[in-house]
């Protein structure tokens, strides 16, 4: 569902791209604001966070994806792009 | 137990709880319970600014342009951030460190406080550049009942914190008569003083001072008052860690672990705690309606004010395991994020919203005429 790529510096940056709801203030690892439960996968950081996260805990302010990851975040409002026939034009729908 | 300022008894801090401890003798940061606070300090004394630094000249002509109903609401917000700063800046250091009992927390509070002091600072800077006599605002900060109703609030849980401390200290546990009253003072009733305050602390840092920010913010989304909104992002930044320390204090407690006693009162004062947020949020309303009693300014009205107030009272009590009082919506401040947002990507050194270029960065004295000859 979504895609982090090279041009995102932080997963909050590819959440945010996908117009997924995410609280977030200092987009720096230190006000805890972002702080999202992971519910499988893990995620590297490029910032040490100055907060304490649990073991299933991330901030997605200032880490990356290590592979695959699924957060525990509402998908409710999110623009994505279903997958249709090659002839066809993707249409954007709300899911 | 009396206080010491130097307790003689060798003992080893990592293995004494957060507070009620034996008070800290040796201020060693070598070792530590618990680093975060650690880095707290080393992120704080990294922020580090002076008002001064911010040129808040190009205000006064912008305040003076500005309705009556504006300038009321802008003064009024000046007012009621200098009695929170007031109170902060002084607070912590008289309420938590006579109980502190570890050497790293002991210096976050004070580091904490003392950055509150500049906040203070800030505020007499950009008041003594907008108006003539800055008594006129600092005098009615202790009138004003709209803001005293507050400062009632706000300070009962420290004053209560600090009398029963004295209290302990002086005379020990026990009932004592007290100013004609009889005041049960035991180590458990401390405690329990002790996290009702973090909590209200935590409200204080958390909901009562983003209401001020988001008006200074949408002040600064039109271009007007642009130094305050400078300085104001500075305190948010600030603000944001001292709210990240409470938050995992609060947390610490209730997870008892640091103190088995401390994780049972945290359990019986769920409630109080959750109605210690939502009077808050609901005072943070009220205000909202006074703000704007003569009318809403441009980007921002009472209505979506108190819907950033109830958004961010349930963002908050969700940090410290609490029920969420209100309606799950959805920011209606999205421009907020822009102004709390701290500096790690500068996008242009000329952007107005990059602090980290702001230290004497705005050259007011250029006219727009100076661009006249300007081709593109």
């Amino acid at each position: 569902m979504l895609l982090f790529t090279q041009q995102h510096t932080s997963l909050l940056m590819a959440l945010e791209q996908k117009q997924i709801k995410v609280f977030s203030e200092c987009r720096n690892g230190y006000c805890g604001a972002c702080k999202t439960k992971i519910k499988s996968g893990s995620v590297t950081y490029h910032t040490e966070p100055l907060v304490s996260l649990g073991s299933d805990e991330c901030l997605p302010c200032c880490c990356m994806p290590d592979g695959d990851i699924d957060l525990d975040l509402s998908a409710d409002g999110v623009q994505v792009v279903r997958a249709t026939a090659k002839h066809e034009r993707p249409e954007t729908a709300n899911i | 137990m009396a206080y010491s300022t130097f307790c003689q008894t060798p003992n080893n801090a990592r293995l004494e709880p957060m507070f009620l401890g034996q008070s800290v003798n040796v201020a060693r940061y070598d070792v530590q319970k618990y680093e975060v606070f650690e880095k707290l300090i080393e992120k704080q004394l990294s922020f580090f600014w002076r008002p001064e630094e911010v040129d808040v000249s190009k205000d006064k002509i912008d305040y003076a342009a500005l309705p009556e109903h504006e300038k009321h609401i802008f003064i009024s917000n000046l007012k009621y951030q200098t009695l929170l700063d007031s109170i902060q800046g002084r607070s912590p250091n008289v309420a938590f460190l006579p109980l502190v009992s570890l050497p790293e927390l002991e210096t976050w509070i004070e580091t904490w406080s003392f950055s509150e002091t500049i906040h203070s600072r800030s505020y007499t800077h950009i008041i003594r550049n907008i108006v003539n006599d800055p008594s006129i605002v600092f005098d009615d900060i202790v009138e004003n009942e709209e803001i005293l109703k507050r400062a009632t609030d706000i300070a009962q849980y420290y004053d209560d914190l600090i009398k029963l401390t004295q209290a302990f200290h002086l005379l020990g546990e026990g009932t004592h008569t007290i100013d004609g009253k009889e005041v049960l003072v035991t180590e458990r009733e401390i405690k329990k003083s002790l996290y009702l305050c973090m909590m209200s602390v935590n409200v204080l840092e958390a909901i009562r001072f983003y209401v001020s920010f988001a008006c200074s913010f949408a002040f600064a989304e039109r271009n007007v008052m642009e130094g305050n909104a400078k300085i104001i992002r500075l305190i948010a930044r600030d603000e944001a860690l001292h709210l990240n320390s409470t938050q995992h204090i609060i947390k610490l407690m209730q997870a008892g672990v640091d103190d088995p006693e401390m994780g049972e009162i945290a359990k019986e004062c769920e409630q109080q705690a959750y109605d210690i947020f939502v009077k808050a949020a609901e005072q943070e309303k009220e205000w909202a309606q006074y703000l704007f009693k003569d009318g809403s300014m441009i980007g921002l009205n009472e209505q979506i004010l108190c819907q950033y107030v109830e958004y961010i009272t349930n963002e908050r009590m969700k940090s410290v395991n609490l029920d969420l009082p209100y309606e799950n919506i959805s920011n209606p401040l999205p421009w907020m994020k822009n102004w709390l947002e701290s500096d790690s990507v500068q996008v242009a050194p000329q952007e107005v919203e990059v602090s980290s270029y702001l230290v004497g960065q705005i050259d007011a004295s250029i006219d727009e005429s100076e661009f006249e000859d300007f081709d593109l």
